[in-house]
């Protein structure tokens, strides 16, 4: 059946399109040997640049590839109409010949009165509209029905959708290889991505490290303490802003809007003077640093709960005899609660980032540093070597709580993150 | 007599209910309290402390005492000059040529020259211990070089680094907030649709922004290696285009891309997600009825969803800039000493050269800076707080 139908197509082809065809899949195959023989850009006179380019250029995989695609274009175009045919054949000849020219170029630093420099570029153009080409000519049929250019459709949306999913993965898959390697494969170049042997030395190690555990617990003492006091004093104001009415109010509200983009640098220096004249430890300082993110940030959020919830319910107390007070700790506290572990959740984790604050504060005492510093540290104190590997370990354990966290509470997170900015 | 009594209980009623919302206003200060005394210790006393050294000398740990020097510190943050460049000539007076560049003198050695001729000195004043002023002569450094009209110029700076870490953060101020709007554009859209896999896509974007920020620039640090044993230089080695030994982080044309590629990734995820909450507010019937009008999908998007999404788009944006200008972590952790975001610099005078006064004036500039973009945003933009 096929035979047949080439057959047909091979009689109706004219004469000279034979003949192009032939001498295009000679050059073709031609170029695909090519690489396997010599490689590009192979220096003669043993300069490190020929004619601009760095001698390290490798061409073999691209070309090769290139090849292999060229050839499947010609064999596809055969089967297609007259003009895109013609099409293909035209960039794929290009495509060959500039590699061929620059081939030859690299050599001898010039052929044809062109340069490599001129011809790679010519190349790379080439062997994309040559890809561009074969596109349009295989796709052809599938985009003259409604359902093809649906199926195409998909098919390009679920790629689409891969490509995002790989770019958002890929830098923590890489962290997670990364510290299941051992020393001698981590150092290896190329480097390989798969383990090519499972050890958890690293995760040992780092576990063992007792810089990193006590990072690890002054980071959840300090944290930890930051979200309970901005929540407590912050779901106070946020009754007060979002359901009382008083002068003022609107003051208020800006100036919390305004500190919760405030930057934070602007403020370290007189912070820094203010827990000397104080004398406070370097915890409790930490703590009381990290309220100016996380305080603003839960009062707004929590003015916003605070204002969506139904006027009745307070008029309702009011009319039951409830003070302002017992309205707030036996009513509208209780049902607040989504909103602060929503809240508390996002002040937990920008805590759990902090940097800043935490690496100019524990300057002085190692001991209080949180874990931030302390990662960043392990690799700043062993000179003779990093310890990839081991931070590598360590950036996974303070992470996998975090995304198993962000995971169970995806929704809320999603709910609190955008909460302020579609409302506004 | 019914009359009155009805007045009086009305004007009772009245006292009552003014009693009552004064009452309701102490209430409010009252819950007000522990967070406003918070917030004046440790944001607006400090940021007043801050503006106030600002124009001292004050440093820590040091014996000559802390004096008013005026401007001195913003002076010395703040100067620049732009010099021209002298092309290089051959014998014929030709202009020379290098890598198919026309060539012009050495900017660092030009400087130096000029110092050294007494042009182009800055004069710094410091204060010895009986308070007697001392000048400095201090040379200027180059910032960077520029063409402009067929000549080239050198931006000189006695505070070299300040003046660049203002250039390097705004932009990448500029350039990641507008890839992260187009990404962030094109995740949200393709995500608004139901697709098979789409709550674990969801859930996939929210990993680069639970990751520490300083844990994902190491991870890109190794990521960026700069042999083959990096993730970059193994992969684009194997596909033929270098060698495989480009130093990302090193190479000063490099560093900046390099560490936009960073916070792109953390931070898409987190555009895409506000964008997508706005696409969702979005009525499925208006584009129903765009396509009934015979609107096809690129009419639709610039008719009915950038107008619809506007007022998201200008919060996340908001967001997103004043984030990006006090940038820190990231450069800390990529570049250390070599090369500073705004924030980065700041931090670094007041821990490693103990100069408290330099540091707050930086802090002032940076404070005034992000003002002036917030500023800016809320005009053109037309953004509301509520």
């Amino acid at each position: 059946m096929i035979e047949a139908d080439f057959k047909a197509r091979w009689a109706g082809v004219e004469d000279s399109s034979k003949v192009a065809t032939i001498v295009l899949l000679a050059v073709a195959f031609l170029a695909f040997f090519f690489p396997f023989t010599r490689q590009i850009g192979e220096n003669v006179s043993g300069d490190s640049f020929v004619a601009g380019m760095p001698v390290g250029f490798r061409a073999n995989g691209l070309s090769t590839l290139a090849s292999i695609f060229i050839l499947v274009s010609l064999v596809m175009c055969f089967f297609r109409s007259r003009l895109t045919t013609a099409m293909t054949f035209l960039m794929g000849l290009l495509a060959i010949v500039s590699l061929l020219f620059y081939a030859l170029a690299t050599r001898s630093s010039e052929a044809f009165g062109l340069s490599a420099q001129i011809l790679l570029p010519a190349w790379f153009v080439a062997i994309l509209l040559t890809a561009i080409a074969t596109l349009i000519v295989i796709l052809e049929p599938q985009l003259r029905t409604k359902e093809g250019r649906k199926s195409l459709n998909d098919v390009f949306f679920y790629t689409l959708i891969a490509i995002i999913f790989i770019y958002l993965m890929f830098p923590f898959y890489w962290a997670l290889i990364s510290s299941l390697k051992v020393e001698s494969e981590l150092i290896r170049t190329p480097a390989s991505f798969l383990p090519q042997q499972i050890s958890f030395q690293n995760f040992s190690a780092v576990l063992s490290n007792e810089r990193f555990l006590r990072g690890l617990l002054n980071s959840l003492i300090v944290a930890s303490s930051a979200t309970i006091i901005s929540l407590l004093i912050g779901s106070f104001a946020g009754f007060a802003l979002g359901k009382m009415r008083f002068r003022g109010r609107s003051p208020a509200l800006y100036g919390i809007l305004a500190m919760t983009m405030f930057p934070q640098v602007a403020v370290l220096a007189g912070i820094y003077a203010v827990i000397r004249l104080l004398s406070l430890p370097t915890t409790v300082s930490l703590i009381l640093s990290y309220l100016v993110f996380t305080l603003p940030f839960t009062v707004w959020v929590l003015t916003a709960f605070f204002k969506g919830l139904p006027v009745s319910l307070l008029q309702a107390a009011q009319v039951d005899g409830a003070t302002m007070m017992q309205t707030f700790w036996q009513i509208l506290l209780p049902l607040t609660a989504p909103a602060l572990v929503t809240t508390g959740l996002l002040a937990f984790i920008n805590a759990w980032n902090e940097y800043l604050f935490s690496l100019t504060l524990t300057s002085t005492n190692p001991n209080a540093q949180t874990v931030p510093v302390a990662i960043a540290n392990l690799s700043g104190r062993v000179a003779r070597q990093e310890p990839t590997g081991e931070i590598m370990a360590g950036a996974l354990i303070v992470t996998v709580p975090l995304v198993i966290l962000v995971l169970v509470f995806q929704k809320r997170i999603v709910d609190g993150l955008t909460a302020g900015a579609v409302k506004g | 007599m019914a009359q009155p009594a009805a007045a009086t209980q009305q004007a009772t009623a009245k006292q009552t209910l003014s009693e009552l919302a004064k009452a309701e206003e102490r209430t409010a200060w009252w819950l007000l309290l522990p967070s406003i005394v918070i917030l004046v210790l440790i944001a607006i006393y400090p940021l007043g402390q801050v503006f106030v050294s600002s124009f001292t000398n004050a440093r820590f740990a040091s014996d000559t005492p802390t004096r008013f020097v005026g401007f001195d510190n913003y002076r010395q943050l703040l100067t620049f000059r732009i010099i021209g460049l002298a092309p290089e000539l051959d014998d014929q007076g030709r202009q020379l040529v290098e890598d198919g560049q026309p060539a012009y003198e050495n900017s660092r050695l030009k400087l130096a020259n000029l110092f050294r001729s007494d042009e182009l000195t800055f004069v710094n004043r410091s204060y010895d211990e009986n308070g007697q002023v001392v000048e400095n002569r201090e040379r200027y450094d180059s910032v960077f070089t520029f063409g402009w009209f067929g000549s080239r110029y050198v931006v000189a700076a006695p505070n070299a680094a300040f003046v660049r870490s203002v250039g390097d953060t705004i932009g990448f101020t500029v350039i990641t907030v507008a890839l992260e709007t187009i990404l962030g554009m094109i995740i949200a859209l393709s995500l608004s649709k139901r697709f098979f896999g789409r709550d674990l896509m969801r859930t996939a974007m929210l990993v680069p922004w639970a990751i520490i920020t300083v844990v994902s620039g190491l991870i890109w640090e190794w990521m960026y290696r700069s042999d083959r044993s990096g993730f970059f230089n193994a992969l684009i080695n194997r596909l033929g285009f270098s060698d495989g030994n480009t130093s990302f982080l090193t190479e000063s044309a490099l560093q900046m891309p390099s560490v936009i590629a960073i916070d792109v990734w953390k931070t898409t995820p987190f555009m895409a997600l506000l964008l997508l909450a706005g696409l969702s507010t979005i009525p499925k019937e208006l584009y129903e009825a765009a396509r009934v009008d015979g609107a096809n999908q690129i009419r639709q998007f610039f008719s009915v969803t950038v107008p619809l999404l506007a007022p998201t788009l200008a919060v996340a944006l908001i967001f997103r800039t004043l984030d990006a200008l006090r940038v820190f972590d990231l450069f800390q952790i990529i570049f250390g000493e070599s090369r500073y975001s705004m924030a980065s610099f700041a931090q670094d005078t007041l821990i490693s050269n103990r100069d408290v006064g330099l540091s707050s004036a930086s802090s002032v500039v940076i404070f005034i800076i992000i003002f002036a973009f917030a500023i800016f945003y809320i005009r053109v933009l037309g953004v509301d707080s509520d």
